[in-house]
């Protein structure tokens, strides 16, 4: 709309650059105003796609599997790991186990012989995934009463009743254990929070937000840690660049020993495995 | 590398000889002369072609199933459980792994997965022949088929009378008369039910030549506060004059490790028997696919269990569930576990 008053000489040029860069020749676009043919490139170009019948426009996400079903590197054995996952699925099918990263905001009911109504509900920002099959964890912090608390969960105990993602998003950095050593505003969340549904097919958003630390002493010395979401700006530009030396050099990173991935065969047989598990999934669901 | 020259001039040597004699001398000869891994790959080209070396492999691997199997006779009798007498025959299974699992209280236990691969009884050594403790007979068993290039000829020469291929681990189990089981006939996981208690021996992971803190958990001296030379060593090691020597058996610095252990007691929690895998609550000593003896527990609280174990061993005949569960674990297609609440409190 802006495009309009602005530069209107330019415009059609930039249309068509539009039209010939990318192939946005469906029909939906062609037949709306120009000008929001303009508007839609400023979005992702390339993952908006839409359907050959001319429906709603959805964006292309590869297959989410969560990352407990991926056997790590080293010498496994075969057999166990699908027996594993074999009891991971029937599990799945009794307790539903949303997809989730490190930096979205839970919360899990889990049944508790000393809690009130024998159930207990805890809401956290999830800070830390670990495990492989069967004891997969994760762990969620929270600031109650100003107290930190961290609990570690087991993804598949029976004694977990309900898995809520309150807030489906992701963080700069894989691990978020630094928040205990952030200011207590960075980890608290209202325990009465309403979910925020994520549209489905959609990119996961990822959360730019650089936490403030307390002032030393912390667990660790972070800034030692190649860390994207952290303001180090308490300490002294000097500590910062002397800090440096014990970050991963270059001909370590580059090396290609240090990079692993699962076996294409393996990995395309797991995938196999969670298709079939959502096709029974969906054909119970129509069942009843 | 050094090692495949010198066999292959053992092969030129020898060259006018069968294929079998070859390989006999050249597995008596890598096995003691040169380091281990090398008779893997060693070269025989000169005697025998490429286009054979597969055919050679394959019929040396079936060559000795193909002679009479002493099953064709027909089954031995099956005798009665004996409550406190009898002793059956253990099983020979393969370390896989660690996994959690859950009792319907909600505890979690580690669970070591034992899987029992190609069993088979090799031999039934009867009481009187039994030389070296005539009270119980001996059942020979062996697992997991293997190459029998890699096999001393010797060795797998007394799988032949049995029909059975080669196998890669041998041992034998105590047992008593009516306990014996035909040679020839297979072992299953279902030789044990979820319930009972077994007795698992496997040999420890090796660790070499170890200090005194390290083998015995001896406490060492301080760090500082003037010690010299003496952070790591034990402090005394006996009296003084009145002895004048050392005890016997005194714990000391040596080998730790890589020797067999028992770790004795252990729950059977399931049993998956289409893949022949048994869940025993707690840690096994061994490394990860190690071989590991299984046999019924020696401690009372097994004679607490009162239903009969399959005796001699399971046979196919009996029909069974693809996994079998104990009463107390959790089956994880069940609902999620809940506590009912209390009626003093609402």
């Amino acid at each position: 709309m802006a495009l309009r008053g602005c530069f209107p000489a330019r415009l059609p040029c930039l249309i068509q650059r539009c039209l010939v860069s990318k192939d946005l020749k469906c029909q939906v676009c062609t037949t709306a105003d120009t000008i929001t043919v303009a508007e839609t490139t400023a979005d992702k170009r390339e993952k908006h796609v839409h359907d050959q019948d001319g429906s709603s426009p959805r964006e292309i996400r590869e297959r989410f599997i969560s990352p407990e079903l991926l056997p790590p590197m080293g010498t496994r054995s075969k057999l166990l790991d699908y027996l594993e996952r074999k009891d991971c699925f029937r599990r799945r099918k009794v307790l539903h186990i949303p997809e989730f990263y490190v930096g979205s905001i839970m919360a899990v009911t889990v049944a508790d012989s000393f809690a009130k109504g024998k159930s207990n509900r805890f809401v956290g920002i999830c800070t830390r995934r670990g495990g492989v099959g069967l004891g997969a964890t994760f762990v969620l912090r929270n600031v109650i009463n100003d107290q930190g608390v961290d609990i570690c969960y087991e993804l598949y105990s029976p004694l977990i009743q309900k898995i809520e993602v309150l807030k489906l998003e992701k963080r700069l950095d894989a691990d978020l254990k630094y928040l205990q050593d952030a200011l207590p505003e960075y980890s608290t969340i209202d325990p009465n929070m309403v979910p925020i549904k994520h549209p489905p097919n959609r990119a996961i958003p990822v959360n730019p937000i650089k936490v403030q630390m307390k002032p030393k002493p912390w667990y660790k010395r972070w800034e030692r840690e190649e860390l994207q979401g952290v303001d180090f700006s308490i300490l002294s530009e000097e500590k910062l660049e002397h800090a440096k030396q014990w970050w991963l050099p270059d001909y370590k990173r580059m090396d290609l020993l240090q990079h692993w991935e699962l076996p294409e065969n393996i990995r395309s047989g797991i995938e196999r495995e969670v298709e079939q598990h959502e096709s029974e999934l969906s054909y119970e669901k129509s069942k009843r | 590398m050094a090692a495949p020259m010198i066999i292959t001039r053992v092969i030129q040597l020898g060259s006018k000889n069968s294929i079998l004699n070859i390989t006999e001398r050249l597995t008596r000869i890598c096995t003691c002369a040169v380091p281990r891994r090398t008779y893997y790959d060693y070269d025989y080209d000169h005697d025998v072609p490429k286009d054979l070396q597969d055919f050679v492999n394959k019929w040396s691997r079936v060559k000795n199933t193909l002679g009479p199997s002493p099953l064709k006779d027909g089954p031995w009798p099956r005798e009665e459980w004996v409550p406190g007498q009898s002793k059956r025959c253990g099983l020979l299974a393969v370390k896989l792994g660690m996994v959690p699992m859950w009792t319907k209280s909600g505890k979690r236990l580690a669970a070591t997965a034992l899987q029992v691969l190609e069993n088979n009884v090799v031999r039934y050594v009867a009481p009187e022949d039994n030389t070296l403790n005539p009270k119980y007979g001996r059942l020979i068993v062996g697992a997991r088929n293997a190459d029998p290039l890699k096999k001393p000829l010797l060795y797998s020469e007394q799988f032949k009378e049995v029909g059975l291929p080669v196998k890669d681990k041998l041992t034998n189990f105590k047992v008593t008369a009516n306990a014996k089981i035909q040679p020839g006939s297979p072992l299953y996981a279902a030789h044990f039910r979820p319930g009972m208690y077994v007795d698992c021996c496997g040999r420890t992971i090796d660790k070499g030549f170890q200090g005194v803190m390290k083998r015995w958990g001896m406490k060492g001296q301080p760090a500082s506060h003037g010690a010299t030379k003496t952070h790591r060593k034990m402090g005394a090691s006996g009296g003084g004059g009145s002895p004048g020597r050392i005890w016997p058996g005194k714990k000391m610095p040596g080998h730790m490790g890589n020797k067999m252990s028992w770790t004795v007691g252990l729950k059977v929690w399931r049993v998956d028997t289409k893949h022949n895998i048994l869940y025993v609550a707690g840690s096994v000593a061994g490394r990860k696919y190690g071989y590991i003896k299984v046999i019924d527990s020696v401690l009372p609280k097994n004679k607490k269990v009162k239903a009969p174990p399959p005796f001699p061993t399971f046979y196919e005949d009996e029909e069974l569930e693809e996994e079998l569960y104990d009463d107390d674990m959790f089956n994880f297609s069940d609902a999620s576990i809940e506590y009912p609440e209390d009626e003093a409190e609402s």
